[in-house]
């Protein structure tokens, strides 16, 4: 699971030119934007079947590939 | 300036009874005392509205935490109410010009008079914290805290007329875990305290007494000269927001409280996007969680979500001021920011496009149209439309 995020990421956000590290920020860095959270909610929906529901999104627990491991994490327990 | 004396000097005296004579466990219920007494300096009316919101949101606050089946009824009423409030007293005179400029015929109509109203001071930036804690309890954080903490939050009177909207949860642990200060922070509170006045006093002061009127003749002044007031108001009108944060960021430094920044470099950005994201940041996130998050999810549309981008822009800037100038400026900035999110698209087809335009010799010339872009827009501040049109008159 981890790996196709971490792809899509990279494929979408940085287009392939460059690799992601596990805790390197998303939204500080500039890589990932309001609208890329959006892509990243609905391709996480549609791959792992695991929707969210977008006024309880905190932009903070998606800041990096772990923190968005632990958030998917929480809601499948 | 007699008042900043007289701020600074009362300011100094709370610090010394809050670090050198109170116990720990007063603090928090002095800081809040402080702070009621620095709104009724104001207007002491505004206490008792503040106090009654204040009591409202925590009672439903309390209610929604113990998960109750109508929690979400509870939450939407709270919503409303602040939401209606803020709308209100915001944009009831907005609304009242606009159709009595529109010509419309009230002699219909038994004669009203509609009482001026007067907008409570800070009421945007409390309406934001109320909101967020409503909605962060309602999210099943761990808020739990005395009304006096809550109250603390909402009220801490060195954000209370300019911000930022700092988060509960960033907040709220610097009153559990308050340290007196070093010296190296309080020279750091210190040393922001004065960069603030110097940004605020001493340069956006005086630019915009000089800038303003000048912009208000651009017919006599020549064209370079105009050019450089335009750059001049984005300068000014940046020294004077963030002037108020710095000020705001060293006083909380001084009482123990580290509070978020609220600016981050704006006009050296190389983007439009990425100067939203670094430019009044507290009350920019504050939108994007609270507004366009929860109304525009990830199963929207593309176009569903371009209109949020847009609708975001308007409403962040009708927050600043319910005037038609503010309505016009988010419209330019949401039109900015979706042909923005529209060339990242085209980017993303176009592999040899997105090489060439991530070339770093470009970014003086990006990071210059960004400042440019949001220097006309600035104009808004100052000018209406018919001046805006001799300016742009003057220079094209």
């Amino acid at each position: 699971m981890k790996e196709k995020i971490r792809n899509f990421i990279v494929e979408n956000f940085l287009f392939g030119e460059r690799k992601l590290e596990e805790d390197e920020p998303l939204f500080e860095s500039g890589i990932i934007d309001s609208l890329g959270l959006i892509k990243l909610l609905a391709f996480i929906d549609e791959t792992f079947n695991i929707s969210m529901n977008m006024s309880e999104i905190n932009i903070e627990d998606f800041n990096t590939l772990n923190d968005i491991m632990k958030t998917i994490q929480s809601k499948m327990d | 300036m007699e008042n900043l004396i007289w701020y600074l000097a009362s300011l100094f005296i709370s610090i010394f009874i809050y670090w050198f004579i109170l116990p720990g466990q007063w603090r928090s219920l002095f800081l809040f005392l402080v702070s009621l007494l620095f709104i009724s300096l104001f207007n002491l009316k505004y206490v008792l509205y503040f106090l009654l919101h204040m009591i409202l949101v925590y009672s439903a606050s309390l209610y929604i935490d113990k998960g109750e089946k109508k929690k979400r009824l509870i939450l939407t009423l709270t919503l409303v109410w602040l939401v209606g409030n803020l709308c209100f007293f915001k944009y009831s005179d907005l609304l009242f010009s606009t159709v009595v400029e529109s010509g419309f015929n009230f002699s219909w109509m038994p004669k009203i008079n509609f009482p001026t109203l007067l907008l409570p001071l800070g009421l945007s930036y409390i309406i934001f914290r109320l909101i967020h804690f409503v909605v962060e309890v309602y999210k099943k954080k761990s808020l739990k805290c005395s009304f006096i903490d809550f109250g603390l939050y909402v009220l801490f009177f060195p954000t209370f007329l300019a911000g930022p909207v700092e988060r509960f949860q960033r907040f709220h642990p610097q009153t559990k875990e308050m340290t007196p200060p070093d010296l190296s922070s309080i020279n750091q509170g210190l040393s922001r305290i004065l960069l603030g006045v110097a940004k605020k006093f001493i340069f956006a002061d005086n630019l915009a007494r000089w800038i303003i009127p000048a912009l208000h003749t651009p017919e006599s002044h020549p064209r370079a000269l105009v050019l450089l007031l335009i750059y001049g108001t984005a300068i000014q009108i940046y020294l004077d927001f963030s002037g108020y944060t710095d000020m705001a960021l060293g006083v909380s430094r001084l009482f123990g409280y580290k509070i978020m920044e609220n600016f981050n470099r704006p006009f050296f950005q190389r983007n439009i996007a990425m100067f939203w994201r670094n430019w009044h940041i507290s009350v920019y996130s504050w939108i994007r969680d609270y507004f366009f998050f929860p109304l525009f999810g990830y199963r929207a549309s593309n176009l569903k979500i371009y209109v949020g981008i847009f609708l975001t822009m308007v409403v962040f800037m009708l927050w600043h001021k319910g005037n038609l100038n503010f309505l016009f400026l988010g419209i330019y900035h949401g039109l900015g920011l979706v042909v923005w999110q529209l060339y990242q698209e085209v980017k993303r087809k176009y592999p040899s496009l997105r090489k060439w335009s991530s070339r770093s010799y470009l970014n003086p010339v990006c990071i210059f149209f960004t400042f440019s872009f949001v220097s006309f827009g600035f104009l808004f501040f100052h000018l209406d439309l018919h001046q805006l049109y001799a300016v742009l008159d003057r220079i094209f």
